[in-house]
């Protein structure tokens, strides 16, 4: 809920990135949709992605970056 | 906002983090402090930033988390290059500790953390060159010149400080050891994070430079605390606005506190232009 909220907040002034409800999966990317190749930016709850992890979904989505949700803060201007 | 600050790849960031005075009247604990600590890891790791630390990691809790976090963001497989953490140990806390001490120390934190033992002089001192001295009680003088020596040599192997809480009535050494270490950074133009939502030296300082308004419970003087009436929020050199850093200095939010020394420390990497001449080996 309180993700929600949070979201609902940034969503409106940032419309840009999928909002993802848990660390993303192969399971959960494309459950929202994501197809293969698709490009873009998800955020997701902290902590940020493993290396390991990161390597393994760019292995099917290279196209999309995934950051966490205090990473994404720390990139806006 | 800085824009030619130097920095060298990877980062590596120097935590001051130690009790403060004032956490209780702040509504926090030390608990607080330890999760402050903990995502302010996570984070930099997450970067690709190594970390300088120069408490015990075993006594901080952080081992644990800190053996987890060199696997989940290793930039390597091979074990040995996995190491992003530098444990710094004084002389004046080393000379008094068994060698055998010594041993189970670094044995404990291999794979985790390089401790490296800094001689009466600031160089580095090998453990072999260790085990040929006996173990004695440091005198008051060696604590003065040996912790400032310790921060000399961290500064000069890091890129950048944070600094949280920090105690300003008892220390060892010529003055409050996060108060040394901020003015140190300021001295040599390192960019320096202020997170004054815990208190303590790092409240005090943020107060100095004009950051942060007094509070009910602000001190007077401390030894050492008119050294930073010739610096303001200008000169912290982070990558960050001074809104921004007032907003660090003040914040009771970690996670907003997080955020922020990330921001700077991304603007800082964006303006890398080279080396710093950080001591590869210290």
């Amino acid at each position: 809920m309180l993700w929600q909220s949070r979201v609902a907040t940034l969503r409106s002034r940032h419309t840009r990135p999928v909002f993802l409800t848990r660390p993303p999966e192969f399971a959960s990317l494309a459950s929202q949709g994501l197809d293969l190749g698709r490009k873009g930016l998800v955020v997701h709850p902290d902590p940020p992605l493993g290396n390991e992890e990161k390597t393994l979904l760019a292995s099917a989505w290279s196209g999309l970056r995934l950051l966490s949700m205090n990473q994404w803060l720390a990139e806006m201007q | 906002m800085t824009t030619a600050t130097r920095l060298r790849t990877p980062v590596r960031v120097a935590l001051s983090a130690s009790e403060s005075p004032d956490i209780a009247a702040f509504g926090l604990s030390a608990g607080h402090m330890k999760d402050a600590v903990a995502d302010l890891v996570v984070q930099l790791m997450a970067a690709d930033m190594d970390i300088a630390y120069g408490r015990d990691l075993r006594k901080d809790g952080l081992r644990h988390l800190l053996f987890e976090l060199t696997i989940r963001y290793a930039r390597s497989e091979d074990p040995e290059e996995r190491t992003r953490v530098v444990h710094h140990l004084p002389w004046p806390v080393h000379i008094r500790m068994p060698i055998e001490e010594i041993e189970r120390t670094a044995k404990e934190l291999r794979g985790i953390a390089e401790l490296v033992l800094v001689g009466k002089d600031g160089g580095r001192m090998t453990l072999q060159t260790r085990r040929g001295l006996s173990s004695r009680k440091p005198t008051p003088a060696e604590w003065t010149l040996g912790l400032t020596a310790m921060r000399r040599l961290q500064q000069s192997c890091t890129d950048a400080r944070v600094v949280l809480g920090g105690q300003v009535d008892e220390y060892n050494g010529r003055r409050p050891g996060a108060a040394e270490e901020a003015l140190l950074s300021l001295r040599d133009r390192q960019p320096l994070f202020l997170v004054g939502g815990f208190g303590g030296a790092a409240r005090d300082v943020a107060e100095a430079l004009g950051l942060a308004e007094p509070w009910a419970g602000s001190r007077g003087s401390w030894r050492g605390k008119s050294d930073f009436q010739e610096w303001t929020g200008g000169d912290l050199n982070n990558g960050l606005s001074r809104e921004e850093n007032v907003t660090l200095a003040t914040t009771p939010f970690v996670g907003q506190a997080v955020v922020l020394v990330l921001r700077g420390l991304i603007r800082l990497k964006a303006n890398r232009v080279g080396s710093s001449g950080r001591k590869a080996d210290a």
